[in-house]
């Protein structure tokens, strides 16, 4: 069954993209993560302009995240203070995001920079989580008990002014580094397509030193105000945002999230560290070698005046 | 199905009908008409077919007799800047970088025909009346002097094989049939991504390999129900759609929540 999408302008199968939303919302239930870095690409090989894909996929993510944020604030693992300062930056990152990627799209170079952009953060984070899941193994097989932070460390972050205090983290730090934080994946949003949460996650943790226990929950919720913000600022930029496709896409990605949830319960954490670690490296190495090989045309069209209506 | 035949009908009734109200006026003239007014863009869209009518009127008794006449139909799509670009690899990747504009590029342009075009006039008459793919000739726009110094012939061939690959630009060399000596009836094409808004019919009558009558017609291509809905207001009041498509994700994350809720 086909179906046409109003701004995408283009006739596409429901089954696939309601198939491609719920395998990635059961990776992301299984592992715990958005999914806007596994469902842009994917988007993107299945031929859906990046443009559209990248802002469509911000409005699914505010499904997404505000399913699994309910959850964390009814369970009490939202540092609310600490994600309005996050959400701060990330709605100033969020506006610059939308202002370059009007400029790249004029530039005819929006594709380039999202893929480019898109190899170099899952190349980093995906060869980052395979090492170290691969060392976590070694050592469980060697029966060393994994190490866990000890509270209290202090690094330079530390040393820097206006300080802020956050009770539910018990963190006393500077607002500079969380609003720098946020502002980086708020511009990571509008440009990507994603929630940034495999940014803001080790971010939080190895950075801030936020208590693991509230790192989800605090990213997840300024996630939904991050993505809500750049939804609203696509459509009324770019108007490249496609609610036909982000509700197939959000209803396969909420269901495909339970049975991965389910799923995930059963691998122990390092090995759904390497496993995500690896699927992130495909992804990259896909995204690149397209970067690489040389095109089977190498002329494009587009019109010349984006974002005017006909 | 039925209306669109009735429709059809109507046209063709209305034809024969204005063929014997023929006035004594001299030299041959062509009229047309095109089956639909609109064409509706739905869900389901996936391409259609439409059929321009037309006879000629008046005509020369020993050419009609022989079928000396040759019709050219052809619809063009609206117009936009269209740019080229091209790939160049630069430390390794594959980058835009050289670039031309045209101006005024027709969305869709068809041309409908008894017979390939080269068969039905001379390759001058073809090229002075811009008639087939290869003929369009755009102009090109630009900011730099470079643009404007350089005609860049691969940026232009480069526009036409794509446009013809997405179907877009097409030759129907088989479309166009005589029904007797002077009326006809061209079935033309329209593909799945055919674009919205008005498309322009041009009828040429030709005889003896020069044009002696054109007649223009047109049709539209729009958005109907749900599609149009969405279509517009993304358009005209981005705000408000970006709002909404908040709202609907909030609404989906929340019935989700509430549905499979496990604590």
């Amino acid at each position: 069954m086909s179906i046409y999408l109003p701004i995408a302008e283009m006739s596409v199968s429901v089954f696939i993209l309601f198939g491609m939303g719920a395998a990635v919302g059961f990776l992301s239930g299984m592992f715990g993560v958005g999914g806007g870095f596994l469902m842009t690409p994917l988007l993107i090989f299945y031929n859906i302009p990046p443009a559209i894909a990248v802002a469509t996929e911000a409005n699914q993510i505010v499904a997404s995240s505000f399913s699994g944020a309910l959850a964390h604030l009814r369970k009490g693992t939202v540092d609310v203070k600490l994600g309005v300062v996050l959400l701060t930056g990330g709605i100033a990152g969020a506006t610059g995001g939308v202002y370059i990627f009007s400029a790249l799209r004029t530039a005819g170079q929006l594709d380039l920079i999202i893929s480019i952009l898109y190899v170099v953060f899952l190349g980093s984070i995906g060869g980052l989580m395979t090492i170290e899941s691969i060392g976590a193994m070694r050592k469980v097989k060697k029966g060393v008990p994994s190490d866990r932070r000890k509270p209290g460390q202090h690094n330079w972050i530390h040393g820097l002014p206006f300080k802020m205090r956050f009770r539910k983290s018990k963190l006393y730090v500077s607002a500079i580094p969380i609003l720098l934080l946020g502002v980086l994946v708020g511009l990571l949003a509008s440009i990507m397509g994603v929630g940034g949460g495999f940014i803001m996650v080790p971010a939080m943790i190895y950075l801030l030193h936020v208590p693991t226990n509230v790192v989800i929950g605090t990213s997840l919720f300024q996630i939904i105000f991050v993505t809500a913000y750049t939804t609203i600022i696509q459509s009324s930029t770019n108007q490249t945002v496609d609610v036909v496709l982000a509700f197939i896409l959000m209803v396969g990605g909420v269901i495909g999230a339970q049975f991965g949830a389910a799923a995930g319960h059963k691998l122990r954490g390092e090995q759904l560290r390497i496993l995500l670690g690896l699927m992130v490296l495909a992804v990259c190495l896909r995204l690149g070698y397209d970067l690489v090989v040389t095109p089977d045309d190498l002329f494009s069209l587009s019109f010349s005046n984006v974002g005017v209506g006909h | 199905m039925l209306g669109r035949c009735f429709h059809i009908l109507t046209v063709v009734f209305s034809l024969v009908v204005s063929l014997f109200a023929l006035s004594l006026a001299h030299g041959e003239e062509l009229q047309i008409g095109v089956s639909v007014d609109t064409v509706p863009v739905n869900s389901s869209f996936s391409g259609t077919r439409i059929f321009v009518f037309g006879s000629i009127e008046d005509p020369e008794p020993t050419a009609a007799a022989l079928y000396e006449y040759t019709v050219l139909v052809t619809v063009k799509g609206p117009a936009r800047d269209l740019v080229v670009r091209k790939k160049q690899r630069v430390l390794g990747v594959w980058v835009n970088k050289r670039s031309r504009t045209y101006g005024e590029v027709p969305g869709f342009y068809t041309i409908v025909s008894a017979k390939p075009i080269q068969d039905s006039a001379s390759e001058e008459v073809l090229k002075n009346n811009k008639l087939g793919v290869n003929n369009l000739d755009f102009y090109l726009i630009g900011r730099d002097r470079q643009t404007l110094m350089l005609k860049a012939p691969d940026f232009s061939a480069a526009l036409n094989r794509i446009r013809l690959d997405e179907e877009l630009f097409t030759e129907q060399d088989s479309g166009l049939t005589f029904i007797g000596k002077t009326l006809f009836r061209a079935a033309v094409e329209l593909p799945a991504n055919v674009p919205i808004g008005t498309h322009e019919v041009t009828a040429h009558l030709l005889l003896k390999g020069e044009i002696i009558d054109t007649k223009t017609a047109s049709f539209t291509v729009e958005k109907v129900g749900f599609e149009r809905w969405i279509y517009e207001l993304a358009h005209e009041n981005g705000l408000l759609y970006g709002l909404m498509a908040v709202l609907l994700a909030i609404s989906t994350g929340w019935i989700a929540n509430v549905l499979f809720r496990r604590d």
